[in-house]
């Protein structure tokens, strides 16, 4: 049914008799023929369709989640309705970038090569760091990658995570380190301001800092709060001859100051706010940027520039005696090929907005996300659930039923924020509201008045 | 010429200036204009200074230094970037284990609908039921080709299937409290993703040899096999491109130690419509979406990896799970003891979604009939030039051909290298080189079955002319590529000297 396939009859009788052979069933003789599975048995998997057929099946699914889709959406927790600049899907979706792969063969692959090597370049810029490598799955898997990198680095088996982290990047955490044979201890930060104390290393046993291979924090952390002690953690850490870890929102550069410059080892996060739309969660992007020292046990690939034989700039993919493909069982990753493409639509991202638009970007969503706030306190639905400094997203404490605010927003043509309890059932009051630079002032009153309303008839 | 050959690689060959090169301060691309009505906008600076107050101390004085380009200037840029790129849409592309097939555009289409792309993963499942149906019917399709129980769609890429398949075997035992079983036997032939994702999950690796001809046998496992033994990792076809045909024996021996069987499913596409996996034995398997299922591979990724186990073991994947309700809605449902998770969502949704469409595309019978002509282009290819070139091993091949350039570079001086390199003057991406690690010179060639008769034959021609200059103009060899992009790179230099950022540059300069 499918134009896939250009072979036509003449054609395969020509190669099977190029081959000896009557027919294709022929070229399977070497399978056991109790194992092979008749043709009828795959008359479950159908019958074939056309792309009439095809976009007619996909549509009517979409249609059952326009709504959702297409609501002025206030859900953030590591995923954001940020803009992506028309050119970035244009750029990206050229098949010269779509339909290549890893570039093995440096010679056919400048483009991907040189556009790795400046979002290498790039994510350095934003994290304050020296290095980067090419791409990982995700946020939560490049935390883990960070965490075996630690252990590995160090020699020591336990990590020490904030409790403000990610509650799906904590999991995956745990997944990776209960194979890996480390120990997870979790700090609490300060219940006020919902951020990490520099002197938070005290609250660990003396055994486990002697066994200390990575502090871990995330920043804007799982509360929306920027993590304001990075520099006083990096120096405990380093004291006690461990690293530290930041988990970075990208989005947050065009603003904050970098934890690079405030002494992490090694930044992670979530690109897909720089560049992808959130696409029901993926793909995202992976990154993760270190000090140069780490450079041998980093992860996945790392593009180099170099000169080929005639002295002109050439980029290839360089310190390959980490990877699986050469090092087998002893490589620093099983990682082999990442998120090329959407690590491209950042690079194009970032070189649209530049350190400007970048900014505009951070400052919209921040002033945003404090009138949202401030509204939001006075509908008398919340109160403040920490007092610490938000960026975009912010942690509030509900006096009414969330769920049904929900409904209303929904139908209003707006999605809520997250019910915290969906995460972290020990929450089942707070709501976690995020504010990108895509809200209006608009869609920010009517979320205020539905839940003053709903206030109001709930008597809170 | 009579044979189609031209010399041109199809690339352009200007270089192109790095983003930093072309920056000018105070250039502006794409820009964002003052909000409608805010209040903290009327006058930005004061009402942003008001606002942010408290925080100032958290601030930077400025933000990262970026280049600055116009829009026009980043269009041009990544516009040239893609035409120094090699890709499936411009020509052949052979490169064996990555089955380098036709990405269909109507599956883009149908992944790029706003209702998917715009959908935030925490969405309330009952306001996104359509993407749910989508992902139900996606692992009922791959149940009913590997034959499997349960598919996980979590993993991002073929390499976290793999250590997510390795968390199910290693769940499987400690629930029976069988806790010595740290042992993953791996045949030699085997990817190296294998070693590195058993090593990964925290296993020892054992390396089993493969015969003479090639293939792993029974016996050899029956000895390896043991109350150490976790599982054993198989690809079938294997990497030298033929069918384990003593597949049940090797995956009875492990059981009969109390392993468990992985498929890697790097190789599915020689077998799909076929033979099962479920079938063979193998207990838990991983599927490479971007291979068997066509979606674009992206210059390296998102791809998707697809985890299915047989029944009994579906409690251990990674969850959340789509399940199928009474009232015929769907819902997230954890699984019962979940080896844990691999991704902060569900992983790569609209990767799953093109391979979807893929699937329904073809259906049953058209995936059959994919897999058989994957398997007739490959075998084509290789009779058509194993009279110069040495079959890695002997007998028929499924969906690759290995060959051995091993007697060529004993006669000529000339590798597999070079030979790869000619081809690209060519205007052909090489097969994959040197692996797989047990073939003297390998030579990689996967067809796949999207490419017609009149492609391969050209390609023939090429690597017979190649074979000609080898013995009469080796220089044209050892110099090529002289019409890509760029000649061969110093790789040596770059591991040297690491230049990874634009900022490392000048460090870097003083050398030579």
């Amino acid at each position: 049914m499918s134009g896939y396939i250009p072979h036509t009859e003449a054609d395969v009788r020509i190669m099977l008799e190029r081959l000896g052979l009557k027919d294709v069933d022929e070229l399977f003789a070497e399978i056991p023929p109790e194992l092979k599975i008749a043709s009828e048995e795959l008359d479950a998997v159908g019958s074939g369709c056309d792309e009439l057929d095809l976009l007619r099946h996909f549509r009517a699914a979409a249609a059952r989640n326009r709504e959702a889709a297409e609501a002025a959406s206030f859900l953030g927790a590591g995923c954001y309705d940020h803009h992506v600049p028309a050119a970035v899907d244009q750029l990206a979706g050229r098949s010269e970038f779509l339909t290549s792969y890893t570039p093995y063969q440096a010679e056919l692959s400048q483009g991907t090569l040189q556009a790795i090597f400046e979002f290498q370049s790039q994510i350095a810029l934003i994290t304050g760091m020296e290095i980067a490598n090419a791409s990982l799955y995700d946020g939560a898997s490049a935390l883990a990658e960070a965490m075996l990198l630690a252990a590995a680095e160090t020699r020591r088996h336990t990590v020490a995570l904030s409790d403000n982290l990610h509650p799906r990047y904590r999991a995956v955490l745990e997944t990776y380190a209960a194979v890996r044979g480390l120990t997870l201890r979790t700090l609490q930060s300060d219940a006020g301001t919902r951020q990490l104390e520099a002197t938070a290393l005290a609250q660990l046993s003396a055994e486990d800092r002697g066994d200390l291979a990575l502090v871990v924090l995330q920043s804007p952390n799982f509360s929306g709060v920027i993590e304001n002690q990075i520099r006083g953690l990096a120096a405990a850490c380093h004291e006690e001859k461990s690293l530290l870890a930041v988990s970075w929102d990208p989005v947050a550069a065009g603003l904050y100051r970098l934890p690079g410059d405030d002494g992490a080892d090694i930044v992670t996060g979530e690109g897909q706010g720089i560049g992808t739309r959130r696409s029901f969660g993926g793909p995202g992007l992976g990154f993760m940027a270190a000090r140069q020292k780490l450079l041998r046990r980093l992860p996945g690939r790392i593009v180099g520039e170099t000169v080929d034989g005639s002295g002109r700039r050439a980029y290839v993919l360089t310190i390959q005696a980490r990877e699986q493909h050469i090092r087998r069982e002893r490589a620093t990753s099983n990682i082999c090929t990442n998120q090329a493409l959407i690590a491209l639509r950042s690079t194009i991202h970032l070189a649209l907005l530049g350190p400007q638009g970048l900014e505009e970007v951070a400052r919209r969503s921040y002033l945003l996300a404090h009138h949202a706030h401030e509204r939001l306190l006075e509908s008398g639905a919340f109160s403040a659930e920490n007092q610490g400094p938000f960026f975009k997203e912010f942690r509030l404490r509900a006096h009414i039923d969330t769920a049904e605010l929900n409904r209303r927003l929904l139908a209003a043509g707006i999605q809520g924020g997250l019910r915290l309890g969906r995460l972290l059932p020990q929450y089942p009051d707070d709501y976690l509201v995020a504010v990108t630079e895509r809200r209006t002032l608009e869609e920010i009153n009517c979320f205020a008045r539905l839940a003053a309303e709903l206030a109001g008839e709930e008597g809170a | 010429m009579m044979d189609g050959l031209t010399i041109d690689s199809g690339l352009r060959r200007e270089p192109v200036s790095q983003l930093n090169e072309a920056s000018v301060p105070g250039r502006r691309g794409w820009r964002l204009g003052a909000a409608p009505g805010a209040p903290h906008d009327r006058d930005e600076e004061t009402g942003f200074l008001e606002a942010a107050a408290p925080d100032r101390g958290l601030f930077a004085d400025r933000p990262p230094a970026l280049p600055e380009l116009s829009e026009l200037d980043v269009v041009r840029h990544f516009t040239r970037l893609s035409a120094l790129n090699y890709a499936v849409d411009g020509g052949f592309y052979p490169l064996g284990s990555c089955t380098m097939k036709y990405s269909p555009r109507i599956n883009e289409n149908c992944a790029a609908l706003e209702a998917f792309t715009e959908l935030h993963p925490l969405t309330d499942p009952a306001d996104c039921q359509g993407l749910l149906a989508l992902f139900h019917e996606l692992e009922s399709k791959l149940n009913l080709l590997l034959g499997y129980q349960r598919f996980s769609l979590q993993p991002a890429a073929g390499a976290q299937g793999e250590f997510v398949g390795l968390l199910v075997i290693r769940a499987y035992h400690e629930d029976r409290d069988d806790h010595e079983r740290r042992e993953i036997l791996i045949p030699d032939s085997a990817h190296g993703t294998n070693p590195a994702s058993a090593a990964a999950a925290g296993f020892d690796v054992v390396v089993l040899p493969s015969d003479a001809d090639g293939r792993l046998r029974a016996g050899t496992v029956r000895r390896a096999a043991g109350p150490r033994t976790a599982g054993l990792m198989l690809t079938n076809p294997n990497t030298l491109g033929l069918f384990e045909h003593e597949v049940r024996e090797i995956a009875a021996a492990v059981h009969e130690a109390g392993g468990l069987v992985y498929y890697d499913g790097a190789n599915a596409n020689a077998i799909i419509g076929r033979v099962r996996p479920g079938d063979m034995g193998f207990d838990v398997c991983h599927l490479n979406l971007h291979k068997t299922f066509s979606t674009p591979h992206g210059g390296g990724g998102p791809g998707a990896g697809p985890v299915g186990v047989r029944a009994g073991l579906e409690q251990f994947l990674p969850g959340p799970l789509v399940v199928r309700r009474s009232d015929g809605s769907f819902a997230w449902e954890e699984p019962a003891q979940s080896a844990g998770p691999v991704h902060a969502w569900y992983g790569n949704s609209l990767v799953l979604l093109k391979a979807l469409a893929y699937i329904r595309t073809l259906g049953g019978a058209g995936c059959r009939e994919a897999s058989g002509m994957a398997v007739l282009n490959a075998n084509y290819v290789l009779r058509s030039l194993d009279d110069l070139w040495e079959p890695a091993k002997p007998g028929p091949v499924m969906h690759e051909a290995v060959l051995t350039g091993k007697p060529l570079r004993d006669r000529t001086g000339l590798g597999t290298l070079d030979v790869a390199k000619r081809l690209i003057d060519y205007g052909f991406h090489p097969p994959t080189m040197y692996f797989p690690l047990i073939v003297p010179e390998a030579l990689m060639i996967e067809p796949t079955e999207t490419e017609s008769r009149e492609t391969l034959d050209r390609f023939v021609a090429a690597m017979r002319r190649i074979h000609a200059e080898m013995l009469d103009e080796p220089d044209l060899l050892r110099q090529a590529p002289q019409h890509a992009a760029i000649g061969r790179p110093d790789e040596a230099r770059a591991a040297r000297r690491p230049v990874l950022t634009w900022m490392q540059q000048e460090r870097a300069e003083p050398e030579i």
